[in-house]
């Protein structure tokens, strides 16, 4: 009888230090999720500036700068989103937006009086920070969710998964279709 | 077809090695080498005692085998060191090699050089061989005079000694050699003390400036208790700086220090002050305050009572985005304190970055700012280096501290003795090890390049930001 009442105690234990373990796990994705939404704060700020400065000498890029503005409204609101299931969704206009932006500073290299101004140096010098600084989170982020996945989806983690208020797993961060395939000059020739 | 290159010789796979295993094979080599005194040492005992148990049975055998190797041993052991000690002595009284040496025409090709030495290092040598020479000259000289004096007194030692309490072999072989050895040595110390001393001032400098503009510091000191704090660096208590020079590298204002980190005595009470560090205008790093920190209980037990390193102090032109320490994850972890409790260990995506090292930092996205991808790989290459463990690093404020160590824990700017005539291979080796010390030098201001000249924020700093 003690015998018994010993092991079905183990069992309870490890079950409550797995669940602590998945607890441990969400929130670092929420910690993380923060950390991300932090720089994209910082990049949602530069970009009204970044527009201003370039809106003078691509006032015929007018479709390319209504877009980054549409996507930047669309996504502010997104920032503090923690539940797993929308922030696929959040990724995808961040990296739109993101595109967006370096279409912006590709097409602006046609025009050395833009680049050379002391303003749009600057403020492409703060936007590239700042986009190693998404980068780092986004790699922070993707070891948060890979340990939450692990915790999760390894014995007995489905079990209290559910207790642990993780009903779905959050998306990795993942790189936009084609950024693999190694890049031919011939093509932007 | 078959492979017609030579075969490579010890020298070529000893080089071929990396740090790490050369440590490993050393380290082996050590403990085979003490096995085998120690068995001679203990022979004649423990043969004695096989021959006493095996009385009535057949363990005498072994016993009487191991007996007669031991008494061997001894018997052989002092004339073999004393051969060695005299061979020694002889050898660097004869004249060197190039006997021709005729002064500053014949500097231009000076001795240790082949083809494939580079050009650049040729002055280099030849401003080292002139020194070298003249007073290598001037210690057989007095070697000459002073060796003939001892061999006599050593003679008429033995004589006494065998006339007094007859043929000793032991006080005999002694007597014979000690003289000779701690005589040689004493003559030459003067001698080489101040080839050392010329090198560091008139050869170092020139090595030195194949990098940057140097000059050599006699006033440097730093505190590395913060560093010591994160494991960066093994525990210690006082820091003795043996070579230091200031100068620049890639406009980046860089200290480069040959450290020994002595841990003499262990202590039970700790004075602790928060680390300061001050710079003066021109960026460099000042000591402020002298820093005794006891270590934590039970981990003072440090097997080695000394540690020497190559410090690259780095002044950045921003802050790092976070404190963070990088350490050799196969470090001895009784010589270190542990890890601060403000820092966390960071885990990154690279599997073979992980294999060698740790991350600590008391920000994840801060460290991963530091820590790309492109650094990793660096990092990785640059611990296979072949004399260089793999380098750890801190990272804090504006200042980026590299430490570096040999695996032999060699003095990196020793120049050899002044008895030897070349010096190729050796300044060489030198220019080998500040060419290493030098690339990791580059991997960590483009490291620093990328970073932002802003603060990293976090979730709730973020939602305090005004948008429009």
């Amino acid at each position: 009888m003690i015998v018994l009442l010993a092991i079905v105690a183990a069992i309870i234990a490890g079950l409550y230090f797995w669940y602590v373990s998945i607890v441990r796990a969400r929130n670092k994705v929420g910690e993380a999720l923060g950390s991300i939404d932090a720089q994209l704060q910082q990049r949602h700020d530069l970009i009204p500036n970044v527009l201003a400065i370039a809106r003078r000498f691509l006032e015929h890029e007018k479709t390319l700068l209504e877009e980054i503005t549409s996507l930047r409204a669309q996504a502010a609101p997104t920032l503090g989103e923690r539940d797993f299931a929308r922030i696929g969704a959040k990724f995808d206009t961040e990296a739109r937006l993101g595109a967006d932006m370096s279409r912006l500073f590709a097409l602006a290299e046609n025009y050395p009086e833009l680049t050379s101004s002391g303003p749009m140096l600057e403020a492409q010098r703060a936007y590239g920070e700042v986009e190693n600084n998404i980068a780092a989170a986004r790699r922070f982020y993707n070891s948060a969710v890979n340990a939450l996945k692990n915790a999760v989806e390894t014995f007995p983690g489905p079990l209290v998964s559910g207790l642990a208020g993780v009903t779905s797993l959050p998306p990795f961060f993942q790189a936009v279709e084609g950024a693999e395939k190694p890049i031919s000059a011939a093509d932007h020739l | 077809m078959t492979d017609q290159s030579p075969k490579p010789g010890w020298t070529e796979k000893w080089n071929a090695k990396s740090a790490v295993d050369k440590r490993l094979t050393q380290d082996a080599a050590k403990k085979k080498f003490m096995s085998v005194v120690l068995f001679f040492a203990l022979a004649p005992f423990i043969g004695g005692a096989l021959i006493m148990i095996g009385q009535q049975n057949w363990l005498w055998i072994p016993g009487a085998l191991i007996m007669v190797v031991g008494v061997l041993g001894w018997m052989i052991g002092p004339f073999v060191i004393g051969g060695g000690i005299i061979y020694a002595v002889f050898n660097t009284m004869k004249p060197d090699a190039a006997a021709t040496f005729a002064g500053p025409a014949a500097a231009a090709t000076p001795t240790g050089i082949d083809e494939t030495t580079d050009a650049e290092l040729a002055p280099i040598l030849a401003q080292l061989d002139t020194l070298r020479h003249e007073l290598a000259r001037q210690r057989r000289a007095a070697l000459t005079k002073v060796m003939p004096v001892i061999a006599v007194i050593v003679l008429l030692l033995c004589y006494w000694i065998i006339q007094s309490s007859g043929f000793n072999l032991i006080p005999i072989a002694l007597v014979l050699t000690l003289p000779l050895f701690f005589g040689m040595h004493f003559i030459s110390a003067p001698f080489q003390s101040q080839f050392r001393e010329r090198f560091k001032t008139d050869v170092l400098p020139s090595l030195l400036a194949r990098h940057g503009d140097w000059r050599r510091r006699n006033d440097y000191s730093v505190d590395l208790s913060g560093s010591a704090a994160v494991s960066v660096v093994p525990t210690h208590r006082i820091v003795q700086v043996d070579d230091a020079f200031t100068g620049t590298h890639r406009a980046v204002p860089i200290d480069i220090a040959d450290l020994v980190l002595l841990n003499p005595a262990r202590t039970t009470t700790a004075m602790e002050a928060p680390e300061s560090f001050d710079t003066n205008q021109k960026g460099q790093f000042e000591l402020t305050k002298v820093m005794i920190r006891a270590p934590r209980s039970g981990r003072n037990d440090a097997r080695k009572t000394a540690h020497r390193l190559l410090l690259i102090s780095l002044t950045l032109d921003r802050p790092v985005p976070a404190r963070t320490a990088v350490v050799d994850s196969r470090r001895d972890k009784s010589l270190f304190a542990g890890i601060d409790d403000a820092m966390q260990r960071v885990e990154l995506e690279d599997v073979v970055f992980n294999s060698v090292y740790q991350v600590y930092s008391t920000d994840q996205v801060g460290a991963r700012a530091l820590l790309t991808p492109a650094v990793m790989r660096r990092l990785i290459e640059v611990a296979d280096g072949k004399d260089f463990l793999p380098p750890t690093l801190y990272a804090r404020d504006n200042k980026m501290l590299i430490f570096l160590a040999t695996y032999n824990e060699r003095d990196l700017f020793e120049p050899g003795t002044v008895a030897v005539a070349d010096m190729g291979s050796h300044v060489r080796a030198i220019d080998r090890d500040l060419t290493n010390a030098f690339a990791i030098a580059d991997t960590v201001i483009d490291m620093a390049a990328g970073l932002s000249t802003r603060p990293i924020t976090h979730g709730d700093e973020a939602r305090s930001h005004s948008s429009e």
